[in-house]
């Protein structure tokens, strides 16, 4: 039901835009992550990390943007921990919308898997993101700082989810007169699940390289 | 013997009906022609007769108004042979009445008649325009011309009324001889620019009396818009929208920005303990803290340090002055324009009312 009323939701603010015959955005860019995964159970820590590349695509019309994004990588286990490593993959679809100038919100659902030998973790969930972004005066930057916190969380895992949640920020780079940019980012995100008997965070340092607005 | 008979009469029906309708649609002109040859074989009954069938035909072929004044002239030279002073007074008073300025050949008529006009004329009181079909002027400052045509000397009283007859201006009263120049400068008794509307120029003889004719003269006139020039480019610098250079280097930007770089240093480093108390915290975030920490202090200094303000402040000045130099100038000249009213005054017909027989 949730899923039916956010997508009208999405498609209700694309189909006006479309009505307002306003032109067209479309940005794109490639991202490189150092991923760490910190898991937790019954206070035993493991830790994982390794690259991750991917992607994201928007389309936008008047206000309104419409977004795909995927990543994908190889965690390797740290020095203590698993002995096994897992194969990290992530989608998301959302629809955001710029109420200001420097604010943007969005909304839509994500799926991530961790994928090993034996067995699958799949999460999905539906999250609702707030970002701040504002140029620095006399420089070709920008910062940003992004919140988000899941609407509701499924997990394929015998503990109940609590809530997930993160952040993210960093600074963009947009040299004058260049179609290019760059961001450095850090990003985390945190499940808790069972009432804290498990946990599980993801933190990210990436790298991004994109065209069109950042 | 009976068919022949009927034959006979449906053709001389014919004949005779023919005939009435080419003598009804004989030409006006033939009709003067004809009158001017009998009154020239002292045949002034025939003569009289003729013409005034000729002047009196008012639908298809009528006479024009130079050969209606020739009609006219015959016809009284005619009436006044006939020992009809009064009709042929009449006559010459039209013709006083068409046109002041004409008077009958002293080689054809004799003094006999030239005489007798000359008083008709005297005794027609009444005036003429002389008024170019469109004017376009400012009022107060320019004006509108009629000059007027007199028939004989005689006081006259001009004015422009509304078209329903309410006195906008007074422009004469006194004598006119032969004729005269009236101007108006458009404004009313009360010395504002008239509106736009239908009005009527008046002619009255001031010894109003029976018979006596005033004229009148009617009046389109309009408002034309004032002639403005467009706004200069630029103006909107005189008017205080932003500079095209900056002015100033106010501390309030490079303090924003140094305040969104700390914090979203502040952001990467307190990041994980706000979203999950049990992540390790990824040592790398803080390289990207310092790298937007950094960024927020560079922005800070570089807006601090912004070069030449005093010559982009001076440049800014200059061109601010110039551009408000320019405005006051438009505005002055709008401003001018606008006072200025413009009046374009289009002339219609000209009627006669005849005076002291009512309203």
């Amino acid at each position: 039901m949730k899923t039916l009323v956010l997508a009208a939701a999405g498609l209700t603010l694309l189909g006006s835009a479309v009505g307002a015959q306003q032109r067209l955005r479309a940005t794109g860019w490639g991202d490189g992550a150092i991923v760490q995964l910190g898991t937790q159970i019954l206070g035993a820590r493991e830790s994982q990390s390794g690259p991750v590349f991917g992607g994201e695509g928007r389309l936008g019309l008047g206000p309104v943007t419409l977004g795909v994004g995927y990543l994908e990588g190889r965690l390797q286990p740290g020095t203590s921990g698993t002995p096994q490593g897992r194969d990290l993959v992530e989608a998301r679809i959302f629809v955001s919308a710029r109420p200001l100038s420097w604010l943007t919100l969005s909304a839509g659902p994500r799926v991530r898997a961790f994928v090993t030998d034996a067995a699958t973790e799949r999460w999905v969930w539906w999250e609702g993101r707030a970002r701040a972004q504002n140029a620095l005066a006399s420089t070709p930057l920008q910062t940003y700082i992004e919140l988000w916190r899941a609407l509701s969380a499924r997990v394929n895992l015998p503990e109940p989810v609590d809530h997930v949640q993160g952040g993210e920020a960093g600074v963009v780079l947009r040299p004058p007169g260049a179609a290019l940019w760059f961001r450095l980012g850090y990003r985390v995100d945190g499940a808790r699940l069972g009432g804290g008997l498990r946990s599980e965070t993801v933190e990210a340092v990436s790298l991004a390289v994109g065209i069109g607005g950042p | 013997m009976t068919r022949r008979l009927v034959q006979l009469l449906l053709a001389s029906l014919l004949v005779l009906t023919v005939r009435g309708k080419v003598a009804a649609q004989q030409a006006a002109t033939d009709l003067l022609a004809q009158g001017m040859r009998a009154y020239q074989s002292l045949d002034y009954d025939q003569a009289a007769a003729i013409l005034r069938r000729g002047l009196t035909r008012t639908v298809g072929d009528t006479l024009s108004t130079a050969e209606r004044l020739q009609a006219l002239t015959y016809l009284g030279a005619s009436e006044l042979f006939r020992d009809r002073r009064d009709a042929a007074l009449a006559a010459f008073r039209q013709i006083a009445a068409t046109d002041p300025r004409y008077r009958p050949s002293e080689i054809i008529f004799p003094p006999q008649v030239t005489g007798v006009f000359g008083e008709a004329r005297q005794q027609t009181k009444t005036v003429f325009f002389q008024v170019q079909q469109e004017t376009e002027f400012r009022a107060k400052t320019e004006h509108f011309t009629a000059r007027l045509v007199a028939s004989s000397p005689h006081d006259v009283a001009v004015t422009i009324t509304t078209g329903d007859g309410k006195l906008v201006r007074r422009l004469y009263d006194g004598p006119i001889a032969d004729s005269l120049a009236v101007t108006w400068d458009g404004l009313t008794e009360e010395r504002n620019p008239v509106q736009s509307g239908r009005y009527t120029l008046r002619v009255a003889p001031r010894a109003a009396g029976a018979g006596q004719l005033a004229r009148q003269l009617s009046l389109e006139i309009l408002r034309a818009k004032p002639d403005t020039q467009p706004w200069p480019a630029g103006a909107g610098l005189a008017e205080g929208t932003p500079l095209p250079l900056p002015s100033s280097s106010s501390s309030g930007p490079a303090v924003r920005s140094l305040a969104e770089g700390l914090a979203a240093a502040v952001a990467v480093v307190v990041l994980p303990s706000i979203v999950s108390h049990d992540a390790a915290g990824f040592k790398g975030r803080f390289a990207i803290a310092a790298a937007i920490g950094g960024a927020g202090i560079v922005s800070f200094f570089a807006q601090r340090s912004a070069p030449a303000v005093d010559a982009i402040a001076g440049a800014n000045a200059a061109a601010r002055a110039a551009a408000r130099r320019r405005l006051e100038q438009v505005q002055q000249q709008n401003a001018q324009s606008a006072a200025e009213v413009r009046l374009i005054v289009r002339a219609g017909p000209a009627t006669s009312v005849e005076l002291g027989g009512g309203p």
